[in-house]
């Protein structure tokens, strides 16, 4: 199966066959962190693709001692998804969203190769731990926007995030083969079985 | 600031959710590299993240990736049209730019001997006004500090300590006009590198709310969060970095306010 690095290696050299695997792999987890964002699937879609484009454009400016490709490309697609939603005045309809409860999928496969069972990972999380975490990653919360909209102090979101996190790491370092290899992602399918 | 205290503080989440600062960012960054080992914390807060997006995954739109790769196409094409069009204009300027790069070259060497005296002394002064800058913002904020504590609304109250931490000396420096609250530090109660002081809003009928978690301030004072209708706030020694719930053998103490 071809890694990661060899795919950015492939785009690197303006290869289209490139930012195709990267698309395969990475456009179902990044459509669904903008869906949420934006709650309009037109404007989602729209996003998505300046998302890819930007990292086919950009891809000079990706360093892997920084951080992982999956985290690049997601900054890139959540500060893509505010731009729009600052341009279009999304503000009172994403309130009105993100008081909606995220459905987390049953069963999900990434294309890479290790397979695992996240479901008590994610049962791990206390509900408010949950929720701060679906309000900063995958809604683009700031800190002080969720202490604003969900009337919890500044510092109590601070430790619900930390904690929250915190709780993920743990129940992962449990799936031992997870975080076999400290340099580079190994490879991995989630098979999540939600119960 | 030492590794544990890096890992207490949140930085590094917020470094991966992309959070900070510029300024912050910048600053973890020399965390990262003073302290290779904090790499590994940042993998494993982003595999977190990455298996929480993993979850909440939608099937992209069908047909979009063919609409991406024809963008992309359409793009390859404009940049070849471009470099063939730009490679012919060269071919006619070239003896130009060479006839100007050397009269640069030769006029930049003449100016950059004339400049560097200048730049150093420039230099020179850019550290004087930044350690003035920096003198300037440390005044600043004690004379707000000092300002907020002589607010005539101001309530100045003696925390009660439990018996187990009778050494205890703290006043809470309390404004319900201006919003704010401030710890003075008189005396803590020891406690070791791994924990940190914790404070807590209590309320009738309802579990303790976690505020800030703080060490003793080497300015002698601090300010913690404000939540309104807070009755009675308290302080509990917690691992570093705190906790959802006070562990209540370290309730140091408790201040009601009036």
């Amino acid at each position: 199966m071809i890694t990661t690095e060899e795919i950015i290696s492939l785009i690197r050299r303006r290869d289209e066959k490139g930012i195709s695997l990267l698309y395969d792999r990475y456009a179902d987890p990044l459509y669904g962190m903008i869906s949420h964002m934006l709650a309009d699937d037109g404007l989602a879609e729209d996003v998505l693709q300046r998302t890819m484009l930007k990292v086919w454009n950009s891809i000079e400016g990706f360093d892997a001692s920084k951080a992982s490709l999956f985290t690049w490309m997601s900054t890139i697609a959540r500060n893509t998804a505010l731009d729009q939603k600052r341009l279009r005045s999304y503000q009172d309809r994403q309130k009105t969203i993100s008081t909606e409860e995220i459905v987390y999928r049953p069963a999900v496969r990434t294309p890479e190769g290790v397979s695992m069972d996240v479901a008590n990972l994610l049962q791990g999380l206390e509900d408010s731990q949950r929720l701060v975490l679906e309000y900063a990653y995958l809604k683009g919360y700031t800190q002080q926007e969720i202490s604003d909209e969900l009337g919890w102090p500044l510092g109590t979101v601070k430790t619900r995030l930390r904690a929250a996190i915190g709780v993920l790491r743990e129940q992962l370092r449990h799936e031992k083969k997870y975080f076999l290899g400290h340099s580079g992602l190994p490879s991995l399918i989630l098979m999540i079985r939600w119960v | 600031m030492g590794i544990e205290d890096i890992r207490a503080s949140g930085i590094l989440e917020l470094y991966v959710l992309d959070q900070l600062s510029p300024a912050e960012k910048a600053e973890a960054e020399r965390y990262l590299e003073m302290y290779p080992e904090l790499l590994r914390d940042v993998r494993e807060i982003e595999l977190s993240l990455e298996v929480l997006a993993m979850s909440t995954a939608r099937a992209a739109p069908a047909g979009l990736k063919e609409k991406l790769l024809s963008e992309i196409r359409s793009q390859a094409g404009q940049t070849d049209s471009s470099s063939r069009t730009k490679k012919e204009r060269n071919q006619n300027w070239k003896y130009l730019a060479f006839l100007l790069a050397m009269s640069t070259l030769l006029l930049g060497y003449f100016f950059w001997k004339k400049d560097r005296a200048l730049d150093r002394i420039q230099e020179e002064i850019a550290l004087l006004r930044d350690t003035c800058t920096q003198t300037q913002e440390q005044l600043t904020e004690q004379l707000r500090i000092l300002q907020q504590l002589t607010y005539p609304e101001n309530q100045i109250l003696h925390f009660t300590a439990m018996p187990s931490f009778a050494q205890t000396d703290l006043y809470f420096h309390h404004n319900a006009t201006s919003k704010r609250n401030f710890i003075q530090v008189r005396q803590l109660p020891p406690k070791s590198e791994e924990q940190q002081y914790q404070l807590w809003a209590l309320k009738p009928a309802q579990a303790p709310v976690p505020l800030d978690v703080f060490d003793a301030p080497l300015t002698g004072i601090i300010e913690v969060e404000y939540v309104e209708e807070t009755p009675t706030y308290a302080i509990t020694i917690e691992p570093r970095g705190g906790r959802e719930t006070p562990t209540l053998e370290n309730l140091i103490g408790t201040v009601g306010i009036q």
